[in-house]
């Protein structure tokens, strides 16, 4: 008689623990999954970006010609960016990109047949959306990244997502030539 | 034991670790009703007009729900920002169509934004927004005419909700400056014409045309000072009526011919048959529009 109760009491404990993780694996999933579906709305909103600089390039075909530097790092950024392997390196092609949308659009301020084209101005319109689509994006993407991150890292959860594979997401960063203004040779 | 234990732990620690929710600089205003003029540039009538006219395009079955909102500057916020904010705070839009949009009003900064909810990006896409902030609000704006760019903002934007290839021109009536237009040109005219004649009888010996152009000219002037009483009375009814349906409807009382015995007399009871609560319907964007100055 004495022998048993503490083996039920045991198993009750073991029991708890097995109920335990299983709702904490359960709740990591289903915040991990908000956080994949929010890059996929970064990236959705990159695809677009990329989408519409052709567009943009055929009708400022001749007037650009003297521009071939922007175009060239534009270039660069996308090919790199359909070649990306991982997370990490999308996430760079897509921030030297930015940054050349910048310039680019410093550009098409300065040339003033550029200013008064309707369709230049629509594209111009629809890039500058998007680039602010994309900072949207990117903050959600941001604060479901530090929910997870926080749930990870709090106790008692810390002691076991490791266990059940759930490392850290990173944070998005600005690629940080995108903050500043960009600086125009006119040369 | 172990479990009172773990609960403990899993009530307490995440309050320990809790962190401050990702604030907003701005404090963004609760909302009453579609137009929100908050720098106080348009007249309370265009106000109620727009608000009737946006309340009734939002429940059309190709609507959408469009929030206009004028504010004094930014406060060191970026519009596209603060639109996110606003859009976000007040969930413009219905929940499952997310078709909201709003029109964000800087008047220091001279600083617009047409912000768009998801669900209407196909139809105002950023370029079409882009153009009714540079061609018809902006022109406006540079002018000085808060009024007339607000309103074709917001005609345009729901005509290219409605109607996305063809926009069409919608404008205010103008019948009650043109009534008080004639009433002055009669005036005037009449008063010439008489002048003229009696200088013409003076001179003319004939003693029975006097009589003739006064029998005339009394049916003339008859008519007139009628025109000119009746259209005294009705720009004083129009007046009273429009004023009491101005201030029935800011206190959101009922303003229906029946109810209000003519439109002279208010309901007793303030709350109305119809719009008593105005809400937005839980929309969201994801920072599509296009923003532009003047």
């Amino acid at each position: 008689m004495k022998i048993k109760n503490p083996l039920i009491i045991l198993g009750g404990i073991i029991l708890l623990i097995g109920f335990y993780l299983i709702g904490v694996y359960n709740s990591l999933v289903g915040v991990a999954q908000e956080v994949d579906g929010q890059w996929a709305q970064v990236e959705t909103q990159y695809q677009r970006r990329f989408d519409l600089i052709p567009n943009l390039l055929e009708s400022t075909k001749g007037i650009f010609e003297q521009e071939k530097e922007v175009f060239g790092l534009i270039a660069d950024a996308r090919s790199r960016y359909s070649g990306a392997a991982n997370q990490t390196e999308k996430v760079k092609a897509a921030n030297s990109l930015e940054s050349a949308i910048g310039r680019l659009l410093v550009i098409v301020e300065s040339y003033p047949e550029l200013k008064s084209n309707e369709t230049v101005l629509g594209l111009m319109d629809e890039l500058a959306g998007t680039e602010n689509r994309v900072s949207v994006e990117r903050k959600r993407y941001n604060d479901k990244v530090k929910i997870y991150n926080v749930k990870t890292k709090t106790f008692p959860t810390v002691l076991v997502a490791g266990m059940l594979g759930f490392a850290d997401k990173a944070y998005f960063e600005a690629a940080e030539t995108a903050q500043e203004a960009p600086v125009i040779d006119f040369n | 034991m172990i479990k009172k234990i773990l609960a403990t732990l899993f009530l307490v620690v995440p309050l320990l670790f809790a962190t401050s929710k990702p604030g907003h600089a701005y404090d963004v205003p609760k909302y009453d009703g579609p137009v929100n003029d908050h720098a106080q540039v348009l007249s309370d009538e265009l106000e109620i007009e727009l608000e009737a006219y946006l309340t009734k395009f939002a429940q059309e079955s190709n609507g959408a729900e469009l929030a206009i909102v004028t504010i004094k500057n930014l406060d060191g916020e970026s519009i596209e920002d603060l639109a996110q904010q606003f859009f976000d705070d007040w969930e413009i839009g219905k929940k499952e169509l997310d078709n909201g949009v709003l029109l964000l009003i800087s008047i220091d900064d001279r600083e617009m934004r047409i912000h768009t909810g998801y669900g209407v990006e196909a139809s105002l896409t950023d370029s079409v927004v882009g153009r009714i902030i540079r061609n018809d609000i902006a022109p406006e704006f540079k002018k000085y005419n808060y009024e007339a760019g607000v309103n074709k903002g917001a005609n345009n934007i729901i005509a290219a909700i409605q109607n996305p290839e063809q926009f069409a021109e919608k404008e205010k009536p103008v019948t009650e400056f043109f009534i008080f237009f004639l009433v002055i040109f009669l005036i005037t005219f009449g008063s010439g014409l008489m002048v003229y004649i009696a200088a013409f009888l003076g001179r003319s010996k004939s003693w029975w045309l006097g009589g003739l152009i006064g029998v005339v000219l009394g049916m003339i002037l008859a008519s007139i000072t009628g025109a000119i009483a009746f259209a005294i009375f009705g720009l004083i009814l129009d007046y009273i009526l429009s004023k009491n349906y101005k201030t029935w409807k800011l206190q959101k009382k009922a303003t229906s011919w029946g109810k209000t015995s003519g439109g002279f007399f208010p309901t007793s009871s303030s709350k109305s048959s119809s719009s008593s609560s105005f809400s937005f319907g839980g929309g969201s964007s994801g920072g599509g529009g296009a923003s532009g100055g003047w």
